[in-house]
């Protein structure tokens, strides 16, 4: 449906103008020197960079971790979310504005903030060594990070979706008979799908690109627990443009991917509220 | 199923719901609970469900107190008023949901299954529609649809909040019969919700008029339309003249039960009045008279016995009670 | 709004307080410890180390130059947000939802990857590597870098805010504006802003948090030179890297409070904007547990 709108209002050439303009120059431009970049490398070089064990590495860690820490996100943001819109406790109100401290928190800050806490001799750090677990340092510091990186995606996407929930058609199921576990799973779940779906990918795409908070507590040791970013930055570090270009073109293309999926599985959620 | 209500009593905060309500649905009966919006009407018909607690009072269910029934467990149907359909499963997963979702001991074989929503869908003559979605279906379906569902469980008690209330007025009237009919054949204790007094007439056997949470009255559609029981009541099904009585009480009298004439007198007196406003109204004649004091006077009688009376507007005539009645306002002032 | 859960349909209650410890158990591990753990960091050795270490000159540097890249960056994004919400919500045009799209990139983009991109382009051996050094212009590993990365990095959120709130305005207003014979800016002060002050403030506040905080990207571009290059989250990286832990979270702790004040404006502002989108449209007659 692309009607014309005649343009009544004024402005458009001004705004749209600037718009395109400034997205160009600060959005576009940059982004295109990328490809570009790599493309100097030709396939096979381009492929070489890519393949190397140690980059191989860093996208197995790098998506494994976020895989496990949206995924742990998923479940709890889930329960989250449920608490926080239809229980009542005290203090339900601080803890519903703190969830989006992750999200305002500089990343460096919550960085070093983690691995104080996970580090052999933290807070917390020490009574898990105690049982033999380590955090710091290892994959699993790593997916905790990733963690606290994603935790307010879920819930805000299920927050409202949960709120906005037809009370009277529980009430007509439980009048029907069903149980609580049985309304909760075949009448308050289909709904709530598309918005947990999109919850987890965005925080799973959160943690993809994520740096300033993982790259304390990992360690950054080469096979073990480097990150992409990471070895990204290191590549820059020793001015291989070329190969930073090319493994950052990759991870690039997963993160466009999953935008992509984002935005359909929004609308998805979009239609099936409708 | 019989239900009795004893002295239920509902508060919402400060805001008092229903006071000391007691009444019966006698078994088989179609019971209406009629009066204004805002008057507890809806919360009695959750509270008989299970959906909502009374503060105290009892709910008696074929004699035996529900109190510590759940909604699951009471065996009753509810169709509520913006059907509560499960907008992601088809019309026929809709109907069938209360059987699919019985303990595995009760619950009858998906074969089972199938006739008993097809037999229901054919009930209420919507098997065609049996593998679309809701959204596809008209307000009046729709409504169809939640009433096949809520008797797809065979309840011993039906429901129904405002069942007609979000439908065009031609759906409405349409669907009131078809329900009369259905309640004819079936003999389910029903209990419906309503603010419409014509719906509750055409409906019902019984009517409660609920108003601010107290019963005004309760009786046939008959008792309560010839007999009202307080002039809130006699007020609610039709237009009411009220006549100062020598006593200084008010006395309330139908628009039918008026006689005009241009001489002065009558059985209990009359009042002299000009005609403001005449409206001929197919079979009747609706005429307004203007007392000297300001007030209407609102009389109605059949098209002939105007027409011999040659009565047009301005003139001064006699309008004489032919029936009186006293009572209080309402039970609220009591 | 749903604080009024008339239903008697809930969890059993042994059930609702397991899930809610489960929660508060995972909330407390994952946000109040480690929130808490920054300010106890930063005061382990009492106030005046406290101090000190924020007024240290290094630490002082980093806090103008975080300043300022966020004095440039949120103005310029702002007036970006609001250009782009009027092109977009007021007007009909194809690739419409490429724009709004393209808007989202930066959000995409890992940090490491955006400051990456203007040393390709700004850098030495970059597109325009050559002609910036011939004219001795640095970009990169100085102040103009950090300032682009910045406003890369926290380009999104005020579009993205005062789209779908100019989109559920409506243009009625503006028209009818438009018709009386008011100017294009004069309708926009006048008749749109208003509308949209509470859902500029949020996407400010955003926009502002993440110029202030942004690391991954600033790192990669800045030279790392201390009290020239660093921002206040690479002066955290660095003391931190020294062992220098109280003095880390020290000035750590003052991005912490800056996250605070986030929250709270944020929060105060998120609900004007469900305010006046509720004033707006027209409300479907839910059954009122009240009535009837």
């Amino acid at each position: 449906m692309r009607n014309r709108r005649r343009a009544v209002l004024p402005g458009f050439r001004v705004t749209m103008g600037f718009t395109v303009f400034y997205l160009c120059l600060i959005v576009l431009g940059p982004l295109l020197t990328l490809p570009a970049r790599a493309a100097s490398l030709g396939w096979s070089g381009f492929w070489e960079v890519i393949s190397d064990p140690r980059v191989v590495a860093s996208y197995r860690l790098t998506l494994g971790a976020s895989l496990a820490a949206a995924c742990v996100n998923a479940v709890f943001g889930f329960l989250v979310a449920w608490v926080l819109v239809r229980y009542e406790f005290p203090g339900r109100r601080i803890i519903d504005a703190l969830i989006d401290l992750p999200f305002a928190l500089p990343t460096a800050v919550a960085g070093i903030t983690l691995t104080a806490l996970y580090a052999p001799n933290g807070w917390l750090g020490r009574p898990l060594a105690a049982r033999g677990i380590t955090v710091a340092f290892t994959p699993l510091g790593i997916s905790i990070a990733l963690v606290f990186i994603g935790l307010p995606f879920v819930v805000r996407t299920l927050q409202p979706v949960i709120e906005d929930l037809d009370t009277e058609v529980e009430e007509a199921a439980a009048s029907l008979g069903a149980g609580r576990l049985q309304v909760l799973v075949r009448v308050i779940l289909p709904y709530l799908y598309p918005a947990w779906l999109t919850g987890f990918a965005l925080a799973f795409a959160r943690a993809v690109g994520e740096y300033g908070s993982v790259v304390f507590i990992s360690g950054n040791m080469p096979m073990r627990t480097e990150i992409t970013p990471l070895l990204i930055v290191t590549k820059l570090e020793q001015y291989d443009y070329p190969g930073a270009t090319a493994v950052a073109l990759v991870l690039l293309i997963i993160s466009f991917v999953l935008l992509f999926a984002i935005n359909a599985l929004q609308g998805w959620s979009a239609r099936r509220l409708a | 199923m019989a239900i009795e209500i004893r002295n239920i009593n509902r508060k919402f905060g400060g805001f008092t719901a229903l006071k000391d309500v007691s009444f019966n649905v006698p078994s088989g009966e179609l019971v209406a609970l009629l009066g204004p919006s805002g008057g507890g009407k809806t919360t009695m018909l959750r509270i008989i469900a299970g959906l909502d607690k009374a503060d105290s009072g009892t709910v008696l269910l074929e004699g035996e107190d529900a109190r510590d029934r759940s909604a699951r467990d009471r065996e009753v149907g509810f169709v509520f008023q913006h059907y509560a359909l499960f907008r992601h499963m088809t019309v026929f997963e809709n109907v069938a949901f209360g059987l699919r979702v019985r303990p595995r001991r009760t619950r009858p074989s998906p074969q089972e299954i199938d006739r008993k929503v097809r037999d229901l869908l054919g009930l209420v003559q919507l098997d065609f529609l049996a593998d679309r979605l809701p959204s596809q279906l008209s307000g009046g379906q729709r409504q169809r649809i939640a009433l096949a569902r809520a008797l797809a469980v065979e309840p011993k008690v039906l429901l129904l909040d405002e069942p007609f209330g979000a439908l065009d007025a031609n759906v409405r009237r349409e669907l009131r019969r078809w329900l009369r009919r259905l309640h004819d054949e079936i003999h389910l204790t029903s209990v419906f919700v309503t603010h419409d007094q014509e719906e509750a007439i055409e409906l019902a056997d019984r009517v409660v008029i609920i108003n601010h949470g107290i019963i005004e009255q309760d009786g046939t559609v008959d008792e309560v339309v010839e007999h009202p029981a307080t002039a809130f009541v006699m007020n609610f099904f039709g237009t009411v003249n009220v006549f100062p009585n020598q006593g200084g009480q008010a006395t309330y009298v139908r628009p039918y039960e008026v006689e005009l004439s241009r001489t002065p007198g009558g059985p209990n007196g009359s009042v002299p009045g000009t005609v403001d406003d005449i409206r001929l109204a197919g079979a009747v004649a609706r005429l307004v008279l203007l007392t000297a004091e300001g007030a209407s006077i609102h009389v109605e009688m059949p098209r002939d016995r105007f027409g011999a009376l040659a009565l047009h507007k301005g003139e001064l005539l006699h309008a004489a009670p032919s029936h009186l009645r006293s009572f209080v306002e309402s039970r609220q002032d009591e | 709004m749903s604080n009024v859960r008339r239903s008697t349909l809930t969890e059993p209650a042994p059930v609702r307080w397991a899930i809610t410890a489960v929660v508060l158990l995972f909330l407390t591990l994952f946000l109040l410890i480690p929130l808490a753990t920054v300010f106890i960091s930063a005061f382990a050795k009492g106030i005046q180390a406290y101090v000190s270490a924020v007024r240290e000159p290094d630490a002082m540097a980093a806090l103008r130059l975080t300043l300022l890249a966020a004095a440039i960056a949120v103005p310029c994004n702002l007036v970006f947000g609001v250009c782009a919400g009027w092109a977009i919500a007021k007007f009909d045009f194809p690739g419409k939802n490429l724009l709004t799209t393209l808007i989202d990139l930066p959000f995409a983009v890992s940090p490491v990857i955006s400051g990456m991109l203007f040393i390709l382009l700004f850098g030495r051996n970059g597109v325009f590597g050559p002609w910036l050094f011939d004219h001795n212009v640095r970009i990169v590993f100085a102040v103009p870098g950090i300032v682009l990365a910045t406003i890369f990095v926290s380009f999104p959120f005020v579009a993205r805010e005062i789209i779908p709130m100019m989109e559920a305005a409506g243009n009625d207003e503006e028209e009818a504006a438009a018709v009386l014979g008011a100017g294009g800016l004069q309708t926009f002060f006048r008749v749109t802003l208003p509308n949209i002050k509470w859902g500029l403030l949020y996407g400010v506040i955003l926009c502002n948090a993440r110029a202030m905080g942004e690391f991954g990207a600033v790192s990669v571009v800045s030279g790392h030179i201390r009290g020239l290059t660093n921002t206040l989250p690479l002066q955290v990286e660095i003391l931190y890297n020294e062992y220098n832990f109280q003095a880390a979270f020290a000035v750590a702790s003052l991005l912490a409070f800056l996250a605070l004040i986030t929250l709270v404006v944020k929060t105060i502002a998120e609900r004007r904007v469900e305010q006046t989108v509720l004033e707006r449209s027209e409300i479907r007659l839910k059954p009122d547990p009240t009535s009837v």
